[in-house]
């Protein structure tokens, strides 16, 4: 494999705090940003029969995701197309109909609009029902990740992920038998701008030893506190990822699966993805604007006799304004391993990288003291958010030959430069 | 009330100003080996008659082994989210004690409200639900199992972030 060069990277890295701060911003962000993204929106596995439903947001907008009676999965608007009243209340169910709880009108659960009450009477004989279905989203899946979007224009799911897929399908491809999402989904709001958690998640391992050295001290990092190497990707569409693995391993190796199903993971996935996996401490990323995973093997420190399981933990954040964020995490798992390994992953998220625990309780805190001080005249005039970490990368050679632009800065602001980049392009500013 | 009940009712009020008190290590010496806590997720449903809380999703879910570890990090300098600590609170209230199949242990479930403040954050007040078992076997009670069922649909972090 040939060494790779840093690309040139010259200009100091400010992103003005009023990006963080102002109303207008995030309301922006909702017309460019989200309106023109692939945004998640689930797991498949919670919506496994026909009628099955959870609700959830694609920036505010309120929408369902539903499987309807012929079986495919639906992201609908969860608005009534008369006066627009929110249809669908509940979290989660199963309902072959949504009915409005204002005049009565009612949707099939592929969207299309079944009832007015006294329509014929009311509205006349060629009352055309057809246009007045609820708007559906384009829905899109990814080894059981359920994706949508609004913007009829944007290219295809498999095109907006590209060459990210590559290492989604290291953790989402293991099993022959596809993924599940075992302990369905957690939801909570918290203080800060989405933007801080997507480009933590996208790249910050300089924060790692800082922000969490308890869990350092207490061996809770597991191999990410021996010898190891790393890397960062970046992708087109402003997606993002740091990897790292042990050093210097020849033979593969898969920490936190079980033995038995090593060779299978080999043939499951391809030689280069083997290379990039194998021995893996930890992988982290963004897919833009605002989903993120986080891939650890179990770092220990829990109760005896439980078996080692890697973790994959997939984060939402909507932006319910410029300071409030509603949170949702996925624990995903191979679709067929036993029930003791899922259950053994759980508690590594709960425990370890939920979001009362050792990981993300620290980060949060982080972000909601960068609210704090955002909205200040001075902060938001005079210092802007700097990310001019690591801008003069030695080449290096990969340890895998794998598609983005691969840098081997494993702690380094490379990543959060193209979020950032990514994210103003989108908004209309000078990045 | 009976002597039982007398019993696990001191013991509640006792092990809850531990909690209040952040002695933690006095508060985990009250503990069974193979303590368990959980935290439902909230869910709403649309039937009345279905379960407030999900049956599988759990926002918290500890053991003696792992509370070690939380209150150890507490301990730590590199607490970020614990520095300067919040203010909080446990008020129980209406506090019910039950046999189960085992003589040596009873169910006790009492209501919950549970106040925390600090800035940024602001003050949060919770009400919930504690259903509790506890082991009266002993030379001294022990906690067994508690799971907690919070009355909020959408909780932010500083609600689930607490032990109940």
């Amino acid at each position: 494999m040939a060494p790779r060069e840093l690309i040139a990277d010259s200009d100091r890295f400010d992103v003005p705090r009023s990006y963080f701060a102002d109303d207008a911003v995030w309301r922006q962000e909702l017309e460019t940003v989200f309106r023109h993204a692939w945004l998640l929106i689930g797991h498949e596995s919670e919506v496994p029969a026909p009628g099955d439903y959870v609700t959830r947001r694609m920036g505010t907008d309120e929408v369902i995701m539903a499987r309807s009676e012929d079986g495919p999965i639906h992201v609908l608007l969860n608005s009534c197309t008369h006066r627009g009243t929110l249809l669908c209340k509940a979290d989660i169910g199963n309902s072959s109909h949504f009915r409005c709880g204002y005049h009565g009108w009612t949707f099939a659960n592929d969207g299309t609009l079944r009832g007015v009450p006294r329509g014929r009477e009311l509205y006349g004989k060629d009352f055309d029902r057809s246009s007045l279905g609820l708007r559906a989203a384009r829905v899109g899946t990814f080894h059981g990740l359920v994706f949508a979007t609004f913007d009829q224009e944007l290219c295809s799911l498999e095109e907006y992920l590209g060459p990210m897929g590559f290492y989604l399908e290291c953790m989402l491809g293991v099993s022959p038998a596809g993924t599940d999402a075992p302990y369905g989904s957690f939801r909570f709001t918290h203080l800060g701008n989405w933007k801080l958690e997507a480009d933590n998640l996208a790249g910050d391992g300089y924060h790692l030893r800082h922000a969490h050295r308890a869990g350092f001290e207490m061996g809770l990092m597991g191999a990410q506190a021996g010898a190891v190497e790393g890397v960062c990707v970046q992708f087109p569409h402003g997606h993002a990822l740091r990897a790292q693995r042990t050093a210097g391993q020849e033979e593969p190796a898969f920490p936190g699966y079980p033995e038995d199903r090593w060779l299978e993971i080999t043939e499951q996935l391809s030689a280069e993805q083997v290379r990039m996996f194998a021995h893996s401490t930890v992988v982290h990323g963004l897919i833009f604007p605002n989903m993120a995973f986080v891939h650890t093997p179990r770092a220990g420190g829990f109760d005896a006799g439980e078996p080692d399981a890697a973790m994959l933990q997939v984060r939402l954040f909507n932006p319910l304004g410029v300071n409030e964020t509603e949170e949702l995490n996925w624990l995903v798992t191979p679709a067929d391993y036993p029930h003791e390994w899922k259950e053994s992953a759980f508690k590594t998220m709960q425990r370890q990288h939920g979001a009362t625990a050792f990981f993300e309780s620290d980060d949060l805190e982080n972000f909601r003291r960068m609210l704090q001080v955002n909205g200040g005249r001075e902060a938001n005039r005079s210092v802007p958010a700097n990310f001019d970490l690591a801008r003069d990368s030695a080449p290096f050679t990969p340890w895998f030959d794998g598609p983005g632009s691969v840098v081997g800065s494993d702690i380094s602001e490379v990543n959060q430069r193209w979020f950032y980049r990514h994210y103003l392009d989108a908004m209309g500013a000078d990045a | 009330m009976s002597d039982l009940a007398a019993a696990a009712t001191a013991f509640l009020h006792h092990e809850t100003h531990l909690l209040n008190s952040e002695r933690y290590d006095e508060w985990l010496a009250l503990l069974a080996d193979d303590f368990d806590y959980r935290m439902p997720q909230p869910v709403l449903r649309d039937d009345p008659a279905l379960p407030r809380h999900s049956e599988r999703s759990l926002l918290a879910w500890e053991s003696v082994a792992s509370l070690k570890l939380r209150f150890e990090r507490i301990l730590t300098d590199f607490a970020w989210a614990d520095r300067p600590p919040a203010f909080h609170r446990r008020h129980l209230t209406a506090i019910r004690v039950a046999p189960i199949d085992d003589p040596a242990q009873v169910a006790v479930s009492a209501d919950e409200i549970v106040f925390r403040s600090r800035t940024p954050e602001g003050s949060t007040v919770t009400s919930a639900l504690r259903e509790d078992v506890v082991d009266l076997s002993g030379d001294r009670p022990r906690l067994r199992r508690r799971t907690v069922l919070i009355d909020t649909d959408r909780p932010d972090l500083a609600q689930i972030a607490l032990l109940y």
